[in-house]
């Protein structure tokens, strides 16, 4: 193969060959070449066939395909940039395994205690005297400091506090001798005192 | 999904999660315990040191004898501001006396003191009502002495129950000392 033969025939000097535009002069020289030149005719004949590849008509098919595989490569593409909204019962999320395993523990622990006490979520009321029996027993009285009045009122009610009755001796029957006065046990000694029976003096004239 | 981290579905976390919320609810926490106590106790200690012991002695007396025929104790608490109410009932006698402290310093009180008497000097008569109200500043443990038929000597001399007086002293002391 001739390299100064082949730069003698370049690209566009091929296609206008293939394309029937040579002059008849320059045609049959080509020709001439084409049949001492293995290039040009390698050259000639892939130009052809892409000549031949291009005037094709394209399957509709084959372009069907193509659209399918690039929608479906693009569909792949959002699904991981924008995700739809999912239901919460449907979603889910990652833990450790520590954690799993924590709190699976911990779930089993509760469900074990509950089966063997399922007391623990009732309230217990005791009767104090069934649970003391003979043994002392320490009760604590909550009080908070807004409910002072309530404490009172039921320490009233215990006739700890408030109003007292005091039943008088029932054969005793009294009379007034003044009006009811309050005094200071000092001042009740005064009136004692002011109340001493002085002696009246004796007039000698 | 990474690896090592498997998954649970989102109704399991939350079941598990409200499962443990409501165990550790019910599990008596000590340190919580201890809180709370300290609270109350706070609580409690500020409650009782307003509170007040009201002492009351009453006491039926001969006065030509100057002894006492009769007497009782009693012990009611109060707080500042709450009044203490006494009755007597006799065979022909109600007395009212009614007691309210008020702090006024760290051992000083103001007793409010107002006493009412009923009696029934003959059967079948109205009975004779006397009142009497005061203010007394005292200090804790001071007694205050109500005599609730008055302290003056019968005009005549009556029979033995005639004689008789009635008494009652106060004495108001902190709760706790």
């Amino acid at each position: 193969m001739s390299i100064f033969r082949n730069d003698a025939y370049d690209g566009a000097t091929v296609s206008r060959y293939l394309d029937g535009e040579l002059p008849v002069h320059e045609e049959d020289r080509f020709t001439a070449a084409l049949e001492t030149d293995a290039g040009l005719r390698n050259t000639v004949e892939q130009m052809r066939r892409v000549t031949g590849i291009l005037g094709t008509d394209i399957d509709p098919g084959t372009v069907q395909a193509a659209q399918n595989r690039i929608a479906a490569a693009l569909a792949e593409t959002l699904r991981y940039r924008y995700r739809a909204p999912v239901p919460w019962w449907q979603r889910q999320i990652s833990l450790p395994m520590p954690v799993m395993a924590a709190a699976s523990v911990l779930f089993i622990i509760m469900a074990v205690g509950l089966i063997i006490n399922p007391g623990i979520l009732a309230n217990r009321y005791y009767n104090v005297g069934d649970v003391a029996g003979n043994n002392p027993v320490n009760l604590q009285v909550q009080v908070s400091g807004a409910e002072s009045d309530l404490l009172l009122n039921w320490l009233d009610e215990q006739n700890d506090v408030g109003s007292v009755t005091i039943q008088l001796p029932e054969d005793a029957q009294f009379q007034l001798r003044g009006e009811p006065v309050f005094l200071r046990p000092s001042a009740a000694d005064t009136d004692e005192d002011d109340l001493e029976i002085v002696p009246l003096e004796v007039s000698t004239e | 999904m990474r690896r090592g981290h498997p998954s649970l579905s989102h109704p399991g976390i939350a079941a598990l999660y409200a499962v443990t919320v409501l165990f550790l609810s019910i599990v008596p926490a000590h340190g919580q315990d201890s809180l709370d106590n300290d609270d109350i106790e706070d609580s409690v200690n500020a409650l009782l040191e307003g509170a007040l012991t009201v002492h009351i002695n009453a006491r039926v007396v001969d006065e030509d004898q100057n002894e006492t025929v009769w007497k009782m104790d009693v012990t009611r608490v109060t707080i500042g501001g709450r009044s203490v109410m006494v009755q007597m009932e006799g065979r022909n006698i109600r007395v009212v006396a009614e007691f309210t402290p008020y702090w006024e310093s760290e051992d000083q009180l103001l007793l409010v003191a107002q006493g009412q008497t009923w009696i029934e000097t003959e059967r079948g008569e109205e009975p004779e009502y006397r009142t009497s109200f005061t203010t007394f500043p005292i200090s804790l443990g001071e007694p205050i002495l109500f005599l609730p038929l008055g302290t003056g000597h019968l005009p005549v001399d009556t029979a033995r129950y005639g004689r008789l007086n009635i008494e009652l002293e106060i004495n108001v002391e902190r709760y706790q000392s």
